[in-house]
C-alpha cells in the first residue's frame, strides 16, 4: 500500500531524513518509535506533502504509483490521513462546517456525490457519540479552546470521519491522559481493516499497550534502524534505547 | 424635472461658490493615502447619465420597503402602508413636494463648507431618499435602496435620515454600478434620543468604478448608530464617516470589511466626536488585499474635554494575499477629558501556513482552503450584522468576490 524508498529529505537545508525504507501492506499496522530528534514528525509531514520539507532523494510510493509530486489534499484524496501531534487551531471556522467542507471535497475528488445536509449530520453524531465528543465542541471553531485530548480526539473524529486507507499517526499519545489514551486507541482498532493501514509514530510503548502493531520499527538519525515484531517495543521500553545502541538527546 | 424649491437654489449657487474656491481635495493630512485622478476636474464630476441597459433589481429580503435607482434617479420601488407619520420616500419626490423635513435635514449639514465633494453633491444631487420616524415608532421592515450607475455614468445621490425619540429603523444599501461610473452620496443621520438606527452597506461596483460616500450622524442622548460597510467593487473608493456623540450614552458602531483584488484601492476614514459623557464608539475594521490592491484605514477619536468616562475601542486588521497587496493604517486618538478609556491596534499579516497545511491535509483544494481561512477572518466582522437574512445578503456577495480574487490568483 505505501512503499518508502531511501528517502532522503531536508528542512532549511537541513537534512533530517537520511535514507529510510518501509514497506506497509493493506491491513497492516506499523509502529515506528524513536527518541526526538530522530526524524519522526519530519517523515509524517513528508508522507502528507508538507511543502517546506525538500525531498533531495528517494520516491514515496502509494498503490505503486509515487505520489511525491501531489499536493496535500491530492493525497488525501487518496486516503492517506495525518492525525497531527499538534492540531491547528483555527479561528473563525465552525468545527462542524470545516468537517462537512473536508468531507465533500475528498467525496468530488474521488467522483462521489456530496453527502447532504442530513446524512453529513447523523454520519457526524454516530462518530462523536463514540468519541465523547460533544455538539457544542462541534460548533466552536476548529480546535481553538480544546485541551490537547479534546484535540486529540477531534483528530480521532476526523480520521473515523473520513474513512482514510492509510492512516499516519504523529505522536498521538503526548499529552493525553490514560482515559483520552484509550478512547484513541479503541477508535484505531473499531477502524482496523484488511484495507486500511496505520503507521502509529511513537516515542513511548505505552499507547501500543493498546494498538497491538504487527511491525515495530526503531528509527534514529532519519533511517530505520532495527525492524521486527511487537517484542521489539518491550524490549526497548525495559531497556531503553541504549540497548539499539541510541544515544537519547538529555532533552528527550 | 419640476423647479427646485428656491432655498435649494439658493444653497446651490453658495456650494458652486464652495467649489470653485476649494477645487477637488487634494494631498493634505485626510487624504493622505488617496487621490483623485490628476486629470479629474469638477466639469468631469456633474451628474450625468450612463450609457446601456438598466440592471433588472430583485429584492433578496421578503417584505422590505425598496427604492431602486438608476443613474442617481428613483426609477421604482415598493412602498407599501407605513405606520402613521412615517415618511420612506424618494427625495425627488419630497422636492417637488416641497417638504420643510428636506431643508431642515439638508441643513444640518455644514461640513460642504470645507469639502467640496460635499458641495459637489449638493450643487448636482436631484434625488436619493428621506426616511422619517415619528417618536416611539420602530420600523420592523428594512428600507433596502438598490443603486445602479450604468457605464460612465455620474450619480450624486442624497439619504435624510431622521429618527424621533425611540424610534428605530434599518437601512441597507446596495451599490452594483457599471464599468467607470462615478458615485458620490452623501448620507446625514439625526438620531434622536434613545433611538436606533442600523446601516448596512454593500458596495459591489464594477471594478473600474469610483465611488465616494461621506456619512455624518448626529448622536443624541442614548441613540445607537450601528454601521458596516462592506467593500468588494470599485477601481477607487474612500468612505468618510463622521459621527458626533452628542448626547449622553451615545452608541456608535463603525464596522467595516474590504475584499479587494486587482489594482483595487479603498479608503475607510473615520473620526468618532466624543463631546459628551458617557458615551461608547466600537471600531472593527478588515481588510483583505490580494493583487496590487491598496487599503486604506485612517481613524480617529476624538474625545472632547466634557465627555469624562468615554469608552472608544478601535482595531484594523488585515490580510494580505500578496506580496504586491499594501495597507496603509492610521489610528489616531485626540484626548482632552482626563477619564476615559480607549484603544486601538492593528495588525497585518498572511494566511497561516500551519492552518493552510492542517485544512489542504484533509482534502481541501488550496483555493477552498484560502476561501475557507479569508472567510473565517470577514466573518469576524461581518457577524455585526445581527440579522440574518441581511447578512446572508453580504457573505454571498463576498464569497462571489472570493472566488473572483482566486481565479485571478490561479490565473496568475
Amino acid at each position: 500500500m505505501l512503499s518508502i524508498d531511501n528517502l532522503h529529505a531536508a528542512v532549511d537545508g537541513n537534512e533530517i531524513l537520511k535514507g529510510l525504507t518501509l514497506d506497509i501492506n493493506p491491513g497492516e499496522v506499523h509502529a515506528i518509535m524513536g527518541p526526538n530528534g530522530s526524524g519522526k514528525s519530519t517523515l509524517s509531514y513528508v508522507l502528507a506533502g508538507r511543502e517546506d520539507y525538500e525531498v533531495t532523494d528517494g520516491d514515496i510510493f502509494y498503490d505503486r504509483a509515487s505520489i511525491m509530486e501531489l499536493a496535500p489534499d491530492e493525497r488525501a484524496a487518496l486516503g492517506i490521513f495525518l492525525a497531527f501531534q499538534y492540531p491547528v487551531e483555527i479561528p473563525g471556522v465552525a468545527t462542524t462546517t470545516f468537517l462537512r467542507t473536508a468531507l465533500n471535497a475528498l467525496r468530488r475528488a474521488r467522483g462521489e456525490d456530496e453527502i447532504n445536509a442530513a446524512a453529513f449530520l447523523k454520519k457526524q453524531r454516530d462518530v462523536a457519540n463514540k468519541l465523547g465528543v460533544s455538539d457544542e465542541m462541534l460548533k466552536r471553531p476548529i480546535n481553538v479552546g480544546f485541551s490537547g485530548g479534546e484535540k486529540k480526539r477531534m483528530e480521532a473524529l476526523q480520521m473515523a470521519l473520513l474513512e482514510p486507507r492509510m492512516v499516519i499517526m504523529d505522536e498521538t499519545d503526548s499529552g493525553l491522559d490514560i482515559d483520552a489514551l484509550r478512547i484513541v486507541a479503541e477508535n484505531v482498532n473499531r477502524l482496523r481493516a484488511p484495507d486500511r493501514s496505520f503507521l502509529i509514530i511513537t516515542h513511548y510503548q505505552r499507547l501500543l499497550d493498546h494498538i497491538k502493531p504487527d511491525y515495530v520499527h526503531i528509527m534514529a538519525d532519519g533511517r530505520i534502524v532495527q525492524s521486527g515484531g511487537p517484542e521489539l517495543a518491550h524490549k526497548l521500553e525495559a531497556e531503553g534505547y541504549a540497548a539499539f545502541g541510541i544515544a537519547e538527546k538529555a532533552a528527550a | 424635472m419640476t423647479a427646485l424649491p428656491s432655498w435649494l437654489s439658493d444653497w446651490r449657487i453658495e456650494a458652486n461658490e464652495n467649489i470653485t474656491r476649494l477645487g477637488l481635495p487634494a494631498k493634505s493630512e485626510s487624504w493622505k493615502y488617496t487621490s483623485l485622478p490628476a486629470a479629474w476636474s469638477v466639469e468631469k464630476l456633474r451628474a450625468k447619465p450612463g450609457s446601456g441597459d438598466a440592471q433588472k433589481f430583485r429584492s433578496q429580503i421578503k417584505d422590505a420597503i425598496t427604492l431602486d435607482f438608476v443613474d442617481g434617479k428613483y426609477i421604482k420601488g415598493q412602498l407599501p402602508k407605513l405606520p402613521a407619520g412615517v415618511i420612506i420616500a424618494p427625495l425627488s419626490q419630497q422636492l417637488a413636494d416641497n417638504n420643510e423635513r428636506v431643508r431642515q435635514s439638508l441643513g444640518n449639514s455644514t461640513p460642504g463648507k470645507t469639502r467640496s465633494l460635499i458641495s459637489l453633491n449638493l450643487a448636482e444631487f436631484t434625488d436619493g431618499i428621506l426616511i422619517y420616524v415619528p417618536h416611539g415608532v420602530k420600523l420592523d421592515q428594512p428600507v433596502f435602496m438598490h443603486s445602479f450607475g450604468r457605464k460612465d455614468s455620474v450619480n450624486h445621490l442624497r439619504v435624510l435620515v431622521h429618527l424621533e425619540a425611540d424610534a428605530e429603523a434599518t437601512l441597507i444599501q446596495h451599490h452594483t454600478s457599471a464599468e467607470n461610473a462615478v458615485t458620490n452620496i452623501v448620507h446625514e443621520f439625526d438620531l434622536g434620543a434613545r433611538s436606533k438606527f442600523h446601516h448596512y452597506r454593500l458596495q459591489d461596483d464594477d471594478q473600474t468604478a469610483t465611488h465616494l460616500t461621506f456619512t455624518e450622524t448626529q448622536l443624541a442622548e442614548g441613540s445607537e448608530l450601528d454601521h458596516f460597510s462592506l467593500t468588494l467593487g470599485a477601481r477607487l473608493s474612500r468612505h468618510e464617516i463622521t459621527s458626533y456623540l452628542n448626547g449622553e450614552h451615545a452608541i456608535t458602531n463603525v464596522n467595516a470589511a474590504a475584499l479587494l483584488g486587482g489594482t483595487q484601492h479603498a479608503d475607510f476614514t473615520s473620526v468618532i466626536n466624543h463631546q459628551s459623557p458617557h458615551c461608547l464608539s466600537r471600531q472593527t475594521v478588515k481588510n483583505v488585499l490580494g493583487g496590487k490592491s491598496r487599503g486604506v484605514f485612517q481613524g480617529k477619536i476624538h474625545v472632547h474635554q466634557i465627555a469624562q468616562k468615554t469608552d472608544g475601542y478601535q482595531m484594523n486588521q488585515a490580510l494580505l494575499l500578496s506580496p504586491q497587496a499594501e495597507i496603509n493604517a492610521k489610528p489616531e486618538l485626540e484626548i482632552y477629558a482626563d477619564d476615559v478609556k480607549c484603544s486601538h491596534g492593528a495588525t497585518v499579516g498572511q494566511l497561516d501556513d500551519n492552518a493552510m497545511f492542517y485544512l489542504r491535509s484533509r482534502g481541501l483544494s488550496a483555493e477552498l482552503a484560502r476561501a475557507l481561512l479569508i472567510e473565517a477572518f470577514l466573518m469576524d466582522a461581518l457577524q455585526q450584522i445581527s440579522k440574518e437574512d441581511i447578512r446572508d445578503i453580504f457573505v454571498e456577495s463576498m464569497q462571489a468576490k472570493q472566488s473572483e480574487i482566486s481565479d485571478a490568483a490561479g490565473r496568475a
